[in-house]
This record gives C-alpha cells, structure tokens and sequence, in this order.
C-alpha cells in the first residue's frame, strides 16, 4: 500500500511538473497552452467522455502487462499483440459484414436465424453502414437481444485470439524450452506488427478510402455508444468488468495467490508443489488475450475499422501504467486515468496552442524511468543512518 | 552469382551497423546488468550525429554522437544505482524517451519530424565496388579496440569478475559501482558506433532509423553465449540475414514487410532451440546426479 501511495505521488509530480516545465520552455502562448493541456480535457462532457472512450483500450493493455509483470514474465510484445487483436477483430466484423446481407437473403442454408421477411430485412439493415430503427424494431425482441450481444462480443473473441496467437510462441517457448519471454515476445510481435503492416496496407486495404485501413466493420459488431456525440462506447465498462475480474483472481483466488508468489519466486513455488508448468504457459497466453482485447476496442469502439499504425505506442504505455499501480489490479484504472488524461492534454494542447503533441510520449518515457526508484526522501534518509552507523 | 556478391559486399556495413551494438551490450551483460537502451542509444547517436554534423561537420557530428550516447547511457545508470531504480525498467523508458525527444528536437531544428538528408555527411566509400565506408572503418576499430580490452586489459579482467561474483571483487578492493559505470559508459560509446554507422552510410536521419537492430543486438549477446568471439560470430549471422532479407526484395515478389518480418521470426525461433538444447543438456545431467 505504502508503496502503490510512494508511486502515485512519484508519477503525478512527474507528470504535473514536467507538463509544466515543457509548456513554459517550448510554448510562446503560455496561458493557452496550460489551460489547453490542464483544463480542456475536462472541460466538457464531449471531450471528458471521449477521453474515458480512450482510457478502455489503454486499461485492457494494463491488464494484460498486470498479468504478465504479476507472473514475473516481462512481456515486450504489448504492441504486436495489441495491433494483431485489432486486425482480427477487424476482420472478424468485415466478414459479418458481407455475411449477414447472405444470412438475410436465405442465401445461406440452416440460416434459422433469419425466420421470417421482417427478420431478413432487419438483419440486412443490421449489416449495413446504418443500421434502421424500425427494421430493428421488426425483429422479435429476443432476437434483438441476442444479435446484438453475440455479434460484438464476436468480434471482440476475435481480437483476444489475435493477441493469444502473437504470444503462443513465446509462452510455448517458455513452456517447453524455458526461454525467457523478455526477447521473444518482442521479436514475434515486430514481426506480427509488419506482416499486419503488409496486409492493412495491401491485400486487405479499402481502396475506396484515402486512409491506410481495412474496409468498415458491420455495425452490428461495432459497441454500442452511450452518449453522442461524445465517442464513448461501453468498452470502459467492459475493461473495468475485466479489471474487477482480475481483482478478484489475483486478491481472493488460491489461483491468483499461487501466480503472483511464482513471480515472485520460481524456486519456492516449485518446491511448493505449485503448478509451475501452467503458471509458465498461461498468464503470458493472458497477457496476449488482453492486448487483442484492447486492439478489438480500438476496432469496434472509436475507429470502425483497423488502421495502418493504430497500436501507437499503447502496448508501452500499459507497461508504464501497470507500474504505476504497482502491479495491483484495484489502482490500475487510476493509473489508467492519469495517462490517459496525458494523452487527451497533449492533444488539447496541440490543437488549441503551439505545443506538440509528442510531449506525451516524452512524460511518459521519464515517468517510466522514474516510477521504480526509492523515492528521494527514503534515500536521503537512508544515506543520513549510514553515516550516522559510521 | 552478382547476387551472391552483392551480399558479401553488403555485410560490412550491415555488420558495423549491428556489432558494436551487440559488443556493448555484452560489456554490461558481463557485469551483471543488461542495458536494454541500446535500440534508443544508436537512434540518438544517428540522430546526433545528423543534427550537430549538419552544422560542424562530420568530425564534429561523430564526437557529439559518441558524447550524447555514453552521456545517455551514464546518467541512466547513475540513477538505476542512486535511486535504487530496477536498471531494466529505467532501460525501457530510454528506449520510449529517445525517439519521442527525437522527435522533438528535429521539428526544433529542421522543422520536420520526417526524414533529414544531409548530403555532407554520407561517408564516402573505400572503393567504388565495395559498400565499405570510412564510418564502419571506424566501428570495425572500436571493436578490435573493445575486443583487446575486454580480453587483455584489467578493465576487462574486472568487468568479467563482477557478473561472476560481485563479493569476490569488493573483497579485491574495486569498487563494483565503478565497474558498472565504465561498462555502462562503453556501451553508450559503443552503440554510438553502430548509429553512426546508420546514419553515415545514407547520410541521413530516418524516424526509426535503427529498426530494432538495438534489440537484435541483445539476441545476439544472448545466442552468443556471452562469449566475445559468439557474440561476434552472431552478430555476422544476423547480419546476413538481414541483408539477404533485404536484398531478396529485388528478387522475389513477396511484399517488403513480409520478407523484414523473417529474420525476427527466425530469430525467435533460434532463440527457443537455443534455450531448448540448454535445457535439456541440464535435464540431462540433473537425471545423470
């Protein structure tokens, strides 16, 4: 607790006095750019729920580096995993949307969803760009139900396959060979990270768009958003169901209790009788699932489709995060918050004033080199005993 | 058979651009603690290089990249070693800070994040057939410099020393603090090198310009068996293989990106059998007590 409270404070005056610091070197309209970077982002409830929409993803990708950091596996492959997931969930929603038009046709045989004309127009309606309320309101209300719950969580099944296949190897090779993830996961997932480049960019690309990016999910799959115009869809809830979830393995469960002492000590979990062989192969599988998670949120909340490069740097801010929660599951939507929070300030900040928006990416950097140390206080302290011991 | 030849002619440059790297991170590794920055070292070497030499020249460019790189690579042990901060983590976050700063600093000084072409500062090659310019002579002398060190001299006697016992050599009288330090210093120097390398042989700045070979680096140190002359030896592999895989595009119709994701898949791969025989080989003998 002492120690979740010490890297708080470290990231926040980090953060805070770095913010600071740059507007007022690089910035020639310092008012503007303060209250662009502090205030905007909590403005209005647009652009405050809009940057919730942007915390999910990152919260997932936490999740998963909780996982990987708790279990003692340090996985660099966060971003291969994360653009993978998003790809696949990407796929998965543009292959509903050149079915679902088939499955209301009757195109299809054994479609024995699509019963009666109102169901098939209701269904082609579905797949389409805009989905029509009172086609909609043509299907049976269980049907309804069913077709909207099944189809995004579909494709969010999808992303967390993509993320689980970019981080088999690894967890095989760990497994089975004893070979540490730390260099593997990132050489599988820079690679998965261009052979996606390849096909989002090539085979795959929606030609009818300028965008580097993959023809537009069936809105069907697409999460259902709460408050327009805001982008806020229910993917912050979902990433906060998943992260109560994993309190609850990590903090209650005999499971959770047995993982993190294998992260903490092979040797003794061994000599525990502790499955070790799971505890080697599953959490970084888990990891992996949960940055295809977050790349599905990507997909089917904000962007509607896969875009060329999309990962950006979330897979390494999740490592950031789930330090600064000091690996407990309970403080990680703050941490989320707090970069997440940097990430819409720096935006603000560009658009409203003269400040770039790399800025975020630099904070982050220095509060990651940051976030392990003894705090100051302790150190000096520490060297005031030993000279006194002297 | 030109194809052959044009291989053998790329991988001077391709083994400047990754060796010295790969020698730096086996000095820290030696002493006990990896530096995992090297991917973030050679990019602020090349850009520092491109940057100071686009107004001093390239002498000057060189020595700035040398200074900036082991600058880098001190202050971040220092404070790994006064605050008690986990060198790995600090690590990673050199690897984000760099290109972000980066970034920064060319929009600062050339007004654009993208690419810099400085025409001065490309090496000019050795001979005309050969792709050997002056800037990998360079990092070939830093390697036989490090390599004589390393193997001859009481630096690299205590470097040594102090990944096998850290007790053993603060009981010798040498402070391991300042044994980490001058690994940690030579690594930074020595990545240097291998940005520019990079940066000379197109005489430009390219966002990513190193491309993961910093982490390919640490494969090598790795699949080197910690060892000078394995680590030598799979910085040379690695280095064909990124030439052939780039030169293969010229060849066959497979997409580029294809064909640069092969040599991580490969290496991967080679990293699991590597770890795979080892352990077995200790399954073995622990059946054999």
């Amino acid at each position: 607790m002492k120690k979740l409270l010490q890297r708080l404070a470290i990231a926040l005056g980090l953060t805070f006095s770095l913010a600071f610091l740059f507007i007022l070197l690089f910035s020639k309209e310092h008012a503007a750019a303060l209250q662009a970077f502090f205030v905007r982002p909590f403005a209005n409830r647009v652009t405050f729920l809009s940057m919730l929409e942007l915390a999910a993803p990152l919260l997932a990708c936490s999740l998963g580096a909780l996982v990987a950091f708790r279990s003692g596996h340090f996985n660099l492959g966060g971003e291969g995993q994360l653009y993978t997931g998003a790809f696949f969930s990407a796929l998965a929603g543009a292959a509903l949307a050149d079915w679902l038009p088939a499955l209301a046709a009757g195109a299809l045989p054994g479609s024995g969803v699509a019963a009666g004309p109102a169901a098939q127009a209701a269904l082609a309606t579905l797949s389409g760009a805009n989905p029509g309320t009172e086609a909609l309101a043509a299907l049976s209300p269980g049907l309804q139900l069913a077709a909207a719950v099944a189809f995004p969580l579909l494709c969010l099944l999808a992303g967390m396959a993509g993320g689980l296949l970019v981080a088999l190897l690894p967890a095989l090779g760990r497994r089975f060979a004893g070979a540490d993830i730390l260099l593997t996961s990132f050489l599988l997932s820079q690679a998965a990270i261009l052979i996606v480049d390849n096909l989002i960019g090539g085979a795959l690309r929606d030609t009818a768009n300028n965008l580097v990016a993959m023809v537009p999910i069936s809105a069907a799959a697409r999460l259902p958003r709460l408050a327009r115009p805001s982008v806020l869809t229910i993917a912050p809830f979902i990433a906060l169901a998943v992260c109560a979830a994993l309190w609850l393995f990590m903090e209650r469960s005999r499971s959770g209790r047995m993982l993190t002492l294998y992260g903490k000590n092979r040797s003794f979990a061994r000599l525990m009788g502790y499955p070790v062989r799971k505890l080697a192969f599953y959490p970084i599988l888990a990891a992996g699932a949960l940055h295809g998670l977050a790349g599905a949120f990507l997909v089917q909340g904000i962007n509607g489709t896969a875009i060329r490069g999309m990962s950006g740097g979330l897979g390494w801010s999740a490592i950031g995060v789930a330090l600064i929660a000091s690996n407990k599951p309970a403080a990680l939507p703050l941490a989320t918050l707090l970069f997440a929070w940097l990430d819409a300030g720096a935006r603000q900040a560009s658009v409203w004033a003269d400040i770039p928006a790399d800025i975020s990416l630099v904070i982050k950097a220095v509060v990651i080199i940051g976030i392990t140390a003894r705090p100051l206080w302790q150190s000096l302290r520490g060297k005031r005993f030993a000279g006194e011991q002297l | 058979m030109s194809g052959w030849w044009f291989l053998l002619a790329e991988l001077p440059a391709g083994l400047a651009a990754l060796a010295p790297a790969a020698l730096g991170g086996l000095l820290t590794e030696q002493t006990g603690y990896l530096n995992i920055a090297l991917e973030g070292l050679i990019m602020a070497a090349a850009f520092t290089y491109i940057a100071v030499g686009s107004l001093f020249g390239p002498l000057a460019g060189m020595a700035a990249a040398l200074l900036v790189s082991a600058f880098l690579a001190y202050t971040t042990d220092l404070w790994c070693r006064r605050s008690g901060a986990d060198s790995f983590v600090a690590g990673l976050g050199l690897n984000l800070l760099i290109p972000g700063l980066v970034s920064l600093l060319s929009q600062a000084q050339f007004g654009t994040k993208g690419i810099v072409a400085v025409q001065t500062l490309q090496s000019p090659r050795l001979l005309a057939a050969l792709n050997l310019r002056y800037s990998d002579l360079a990092a070939f002398a830093a390697i036989a410099l490090v390599a004589f060190l390393l193997t001859q001299t009481r630096f690299g006697l205590r470097t040594r020393a102090l990944g096998m016992s850290a007790d053993a050599v603060r009981m010798a009288g040498i402070r391991p603090e300042s044994v980490r330090r001058n690994a940690y210093i030579a690594s930074g120097v020595l990545a240097a090198f291998s940005g520019i390398a990079l940066a000379a042989s197109i005489g430009a700045w390219v966002p990513n310009i190193s491309a993961g070979r910093g982490w390919i680096a640490l494969v090598a140190v790795y699949l080197g068996g910690r060892r000078l002359g394995g680590v030598l030896l799979a910085s040379l592999g690695f280095s064909f293989l990124l030439s052939a895989a780039n030169r293969a595009q010229s060849y066959l119709t497979v997409p580029a990106e294809i064909l640069a994701a092969i040599p991580y898949i490969l290496t991967a791969l080679v990293v699991v059998g590597g770890s795979w025989l080892r352990y077995r080989k200790a399954a073995k003998k622990q059946a054999q007590d």
